[in-house]
């Protein structure tokens, strides 16, 4: 997260030349690259010489984990000393190395929760620490539907970085001051980009807008923004017929931010920590008294999408889904937002 | 944004010790906190998140307005972990607070008016907050009704303030039933929404506040509709469970509103815009 | 994809399913229907005639319905269901261990050559699925159409490991088995490709080591109890009471007890459908568990799950010959 400056300056950076710059970063960052495991691609952290893959369309799991981790202890208590003792929450200065656009959209999107009156601070140490160096998308997977929610396939101005693939090299853009500076310390790997480069590299940009397979258009959206219609529509039923209430969809989602808080006792120390949490799950809202206000499959999967499509637009200004097509890719029963947009539009 | 030391991190709690243990009920509790350092301010309305350390966390209302000191009381039902070690607890021991949080009553809006307080079993733990501020601030305030019940006499709380402090005051009704009268009881038999109907309050210059089992409040609101009270002027606190107090975890989220930050106090005309998910 | 007999299966299962409805024997039919992409299929709940149209048959539908049969989704309606022969052994055993009653249900075996799975079809083409345009079948092969190119592959490769072990055959307990004709034509069923790497000869820490590695990577999101039909509990002992058992986070320990525990409860109701496997999003192994454990249970007590509703289970039964190890 960094301070926008309108002097755009492009260089070009050989895939060759890759490794040895991030074994120069190495020194001085906490580098996240795309890496294949178990035939998954997902950041991990990049030690001297790691392999990692490039070729990826998009990370299994979303980047939000590097920032809201799937649990972090927020506190330990000695009760000998009856003492607090907060977490370190320093870290050294990180990047993420190719990010896509979508997951770049999805961190502008927590950050709106994250700050909003009492700000987060185990999320902002973070994300103020975090360098983006953002890839962009000149193949959409089928499953991607970014498009739709306004978020550029092809060219992503919000990242510190961005990183065009021309084949043998990558046309690098620096949009923040951060990213000009890393780019100016480090001569050796960048070259000024000539004007044909550049005019290739547009090309490249605005062909990843098409060959999409599935999406919804704008306006139908905006039938959301009429809670009571919407609420009582039939497809929630439908939809919790076959939902089976696990947690794939929101833990994939790049934008699910919701949590849960809980203590451990160990012998002379306890512990407090968050972890992710899901509204699929019953015991999201179950309280003590046995009361739950969401008892059930539909209205839980309501919750999910009336959350993202609706609640989230009026209370922020934006839609938290970013088209990534996490769920869409991974629910087992193949729920598909895309489908839900334009059932309820068109059906 | 860059002074991140500067900003105060939300989840880490105060320490405040147990100054005093006031048993209710069976199994409600009230415990008096003092905060080892620092002042406290609050609102009537408002709650905190308590943690006994180690075994987690639960968002509780504060019970009390207790001015100029930095304490405050909560009146807790042992029901589940963080409540039941609670419940376990000493005078002098120590609990974490974090807090307070969420938005108030309308302590503004409502000066000058006659209040209608309706409470059933702990429910008359948030509304005391409201009722201690409105004695505090007493000519602030009209006439002041207060209609509690609870299943029996013995689950009646607060019983030193409701026999022989409140109804002492000026200008102030307080009208006591139980469900189910046991041990000699003598006074009023019956479920609240049926005695707040027998007393016919007047809606003129009146707010109402109500706080309860779901049931009983469900049936007030709509005793209170026939009696005419507009629903800008009925107000009640929602529960829902809580995890972060700050609007980050999602859990509390009703349509576009975090009970946590935008309630828990709410006018029936609020909750009529709400999703029905509470 | 085209394939003349799944065509002509749909038209038979659709006239079926139309017919059960109209008769009013079943309340509702649980098939499948068109998923959002060419290579998804999503289970259907078939209430209305008007919906029949949109039912289907091919060689996606791999989603083992009978999970729609436990009990927290029942509403005392008589279901029919469609199934594939591998299904019809989770259907056994949810009758067996009375999670369904058999008059409450009519089942629909329909005839199935093997599932294909789209991850396998882009690991062995090597073209993404965005890439293709069309599949033909031949006898063996699947013939793998893009704008450019045209490659042909083993179907034996890119159907779901299960398959490569299934005899396609009609089950006794089928009240209806809709096939095009007697002499289907199954060459996959003669090959015996090992399709389970077995863990039998990999020493203890190898093995701790595995499960580890696997495990660490879980994240509890509960898609593998959720979509298992042998998990009928009503309520899980892991959602019993929060924190009872193991914590919320997704560490390793906490991971390996849920696991572990699920797969201990699941030996002898496991028919190995192997769609806990399919659904993880992290691609942990779990049917390497699922076989161990009923290889043991096979080995202790010579049984398997799935195969006979009078058939009880070993840990239902008391038999003086079973093997007394603590002796």
């Amino acid at each position: 997260m960094s301070s926008n400056n309108p002097e755009t300056k492009y260089f070009l950076l050989k895939k060759s030349k890759v490794k040895d710059l991030l074994n120069t970063l190495y020194k001085e960052f906490e580098i996240f690259v795309p890496v294949e495991e178990e035939g998954m691609v997902n950041f991990k952290r990049y030690k001297l010489n790691n392999n990692f893959n490039m070729e990826f369309t998009n990370t299994l799991l979303p980047p939000k984990g590097l920032f809201l981790p799937q649990q972090e202890t927020l506190f330990t208590i000695n009760y000998k000393k009856e003492e607090l003792i907060e977490e370190n929450l320093e870290t050294s200065r990180r990047i993420i190395f190719g990010i896509r656009p979508c997951d770049s959209r999805s961190l502008t999107i927590l950050d709106e929760v994250f700050k909003e009156k009492s700000e987060d601070v185990y999320y902002l140490q973070k994300r103020n620490n975090t360098l983006l160096i953002g890839l962009g998308c000149s193949n959409p997977q089928i499953y991607c539907f970014c498009s739709s929610l306004e978020v550029d396939p092809g060219k992503d101005s919000s990242v510190d970085i961005f990183l065009t693939d021309l084949g043998e090299k990558y046309l690098v853009t620096a949009n923040t001051k951060e990213g000009q500076q890393l780019i100016k310390d480090l001569p050796v790997y960048f070259e000024k980009a000539g004007e044909e480069e550049i005019t290739r590299a547009l090309e490249i940009q605005s062909q990843a807008r098409e060959g999409f397979s599935v999406g919804f258009a704008k306006k139908d959206t905006e039938i959301f923004r009429d809670v009571e219609i919407i609420f009582e529509h039939p497809i929630w039923e439908e939809l919790a017929e076959t939902c089976l209430g696990c947690g794939i969809c929101t833990y994939l989602c790049s934008t699910c931010h919701c949590f849960d808080i809980a203590d451990e006792l160990a012998k002379n120390e306890g512990r407090r920590f968050r972890c992710w949490d899901s509204c699929q799950f019953f015991s999201f809202t179950n309280m003590t008294s046995g009361h739950n206000p969401r008892p059930n499959r539909k209205e839980r999967i309501r919750q999910r999408f009336l959350h993202k499509l609706s609640y989230f637009v009026s209370r922020y200004g934006s839609i938290a889904c970013v088209g990534c097509g996490r769920c869409l890719r991974n629910c087992p029963v193949d729920i598909d937002i895309t489908r839900v947009i334009g059932a309820i539009n068109h059906e | 944004m860059n002074n991140l030391n500067q900003i105060q991190n939300p989840y880490l709690p105060r320490i405040a010790s147990i100054e005093k243990i006031t048993q209710e009920t069976g199994d409600i509790k009230t415990f008096r906190l003092v905060f080892l350092e620092g002042d406290f301010h609050h609102l009537p309305g408002q709650f905190v998140e308590l943690s006994v350390f180690g075994r987690g966390e639960a968002p509780i209302s504060i019970s009390s307005f207790i001015p100029g000191e930095n304490s405050l009381e909560l009146s807790v039902k042992k029901m589940g972990k963080v409540t039941s070690y609670l419940h376990s607890m000493c005078e002098g021991d120590k609990v974490g607070l974090r807090g307070p949080y969420g938005n108030t009553f309308p302590v503004e809006r409502i000066k000058g008016q006659n209040l209608l307080f309706i409470g059933g079993g702990i429910g008359l733990a948030p509304l005391r907050s409201l009722i201690h501020y409105s004695f505090l601030k007493r000519d602030d305030f009209g006439k002041i009704s207060i209609i509690y019940g609870a299943r029996t006499p013995a689950d009646l709380v607060f019983k030193e303030e409701l026999f022989n402090i409140w109804s002492n005051i000026k200008n102030t009704e307080v009208h006591i039933t139980v469900d189910v009268a046991t041990n000699g009881w003598q006074g009023k038999v019956g479920v609240v929404p049926k005695i707040l109907k027998e007393l016919n309050p007047s809606p003129d210059n009146t707010v109402a506040f109500t706080c309860g089992p779901p049931i009983m409040i469900k049936y007030s609101l709509e005793a209170l509709n026939d009696l005419n009270f507009p629903e800008e002027d009925t107000v009640t606190t929602l529960e829902m469970k809580m995890k972060c107090g700050i609007g980050k975890c999602g859990r509390c989220n009703i349509g576009n509103k975090y009970i946590c930050l935008d309630g828990p106090v709410f006018t029936l005309k609020e909750l009529k815009n709400l999703p029905k998910e509470y | 994809m085209k394939n003349q007999t799944y065509i002509e299966l749909t038209d038979t299962l659709k006239q079926k399913i139309n017919q059960l409805l109209n008769e009013k024997v079943v309340d509702y039919v649980i098939g499948y229907e068109k998923g959002s992409l060419w290579f998804k299929t999503r289970p259907f709940m078939i209430r209305k005639q008007t919906e029949v149209e949109k039912v289907i048959w091919n060689r996606f539908c791999q989603f083992n319905l009978s999970t729609f049969l436990k009990p927290i989704s029942q509403r005392g309606e008589k279901i029919g269901i469609v199934a594939k022969k591998c299904d019809l052994k989770s259907i056994v055993e949810l009758i067996k261990n009375n999670q369904v009653k058999k008059e409450n249900l009519y089942i629909i075996q329909v005839a199935c050559d093997g599932v294909l799975n789209w991850q396998k079809l882009e690991n062995f083409s090597g073209i993404p699925v965005s890439k293709v345009i069309e599949i033909e079948e031949n006898a063996l092969n699947l013939v793998i159409k893009t704008s450019e190119s045209s490659i042909e592959v083993l179907k034996s490769d890119c159907l779901l490991d299960k398959c490569l072990v299934c005899d396609f055959q009609h089950s006794t307990y089928a009240d209806d088995f809709i096939s095009i004709s007697d002499e289907n034509n199954h060459e996959i069923r003669n090959q015996t490709i090992p399709y389970f790497e077995s863990l039998e000869d990999v020493d203890y820490e190898g093995r701790l080591e595995f499960w580890l590695k696997h495990f660490s990577r879980c994240l509890r999101c509960y898609a593998c109890r959720n979509v298992c039909p042998a998990c009928f509990c009503p309520t899980c002992m892991f959602d019993s009471q929060e924190g009872l058992w193991i914590s919320k986070e997704s560490k390793t320990p906490e991971n390996y007890v849920y696991h572990l525990t699920r797969a201990f409860h699941t030996a002898t109701l496991c028919v190995e459908c192997g769609e806990c496997e399919r659904v993880c999003p992290v691609n942990i192994p779990l049917m390497k568990l699922n076989k161990k454990l009923a290889k043991e249970v096979k080995d202790a007590f010579g049984y398997q799950a799935g195969l006979q509703v009078d058939e009880l289970s070993p840990f239902k039964t008391f038999c003086q010959e079973d093997t007394d190890e603590f002796k």
